[in-house]
């Protein structure tokens, strides 16, 4: 198995949801399916979610970093969902506030220390203007995954499992 | 040695990335290794409240509130109001 932390098979364009509940479930089964988080994942996802939303009011794409506690992750590994038309996420730090947001990078992280260099390198594309509109004119999946790989690829190992 | 807390839900992902962030903004204005930041659980705060003298938040402000200065890190997250943001931490520990 690779120890990629993305995959061009879960970096998705297109995507349609009709909420971020429906979204982030989505998501998360897909991962289950994989093996790459345990069944537990998608309700700790959720919960976390409700009480600590993760929608960001980014510049040129809003975007939304949903996680939870790396228990329910076998294996670190994010997933890449840019949506058909935006869904609405409550504001990081602000549980009143909604943000339409525009794509999702679901954090499935099972060591925040070692993984520390992708977030931070991931974090860092959401201020970089350029890199954003990359992100949001990237033609389909491949393109955006180029995007993605090109700033956080490579940058920590997987877990050896 | 000052310090400042950086609380999130889960005290992995976001508070992480955001102690970093503050870590390498500290070191440019040439205070490495005067501040010690560090990334906690938000139900950890009452533990270390009293040993920070600032904090800085990622989660909603609750009922409960703090006696210390206290900031927003959604900033270091977005970009968007970073500098200025900073810019009020370091008054706050120069005050502090």
């Amino acid at each position: 198995m690779s120890s990629a932390l993305i995959d061009q098979d879960c970096v998705l364009v297109d995507v349609e949801a009709a909420s971020s509940t429906e979204l982030l479930s989505r998501l998360a089964d897909d991962l289950a399916e994989r093996g790459y988080v345990a069944d537990t994942f998608r309700d700790a996802l959720l919960a976390r979610e409700e009480k600590f939303p993760t929608g960001l009011p980014t510049n040129v794409l809003k975007v939304a970093i949903p996680h939870t506690d790396p228990e329910h992750v076998h294996r670190s590994f994010i997933s890449v969902a840019r949506l058909a038309r935006p869904v609405a996420f409550h504001e990081m730090g602000n549980n009143a506030a909604t943000v339409d947001v525009e794509i999702v990078f679901l954090l499935a992280i099972a060591d925040g220390k070692s993984q520390l260099g992708t977030l931070q390198a991931l974090i860092g594309m959401f201020s970089d203007e350029p890199t954003m509109r990359r992100l949001r004119d990237a033609a389909d999946a491949a393109a955006l995954y180029a995007v993605v790989e090109d700033r956080i690829g490579g940058l920590d190992a997987g877990p050896a499992s | 040695m000052k310090t400042i807390i950086v609380a999130c839900g889960g005290g992995i992902a976001t508070s992480q990335t955001v102690a970093v962030r503050l870590e390498s903004l500290l070191a440019d204005h040439g205070l490495r290794g005067e501040v010690n930041v560090e990334a906690i659980n938000i139900n950890s705060i009452p533990t270390y409240i009293k040993s920070a003298d600032v904090y800085v938040s990622i989660a909603q402000q609750g009922e409960q509130s703090y006696d210390i200065p206290t900031f927003s890190g959604i900033p270091f997250l977005t970009g968007m109001g970073a500098d200025s943001e900073f810019e009020k931490i370091l008054a706050a520990l120069r005050a502090a």
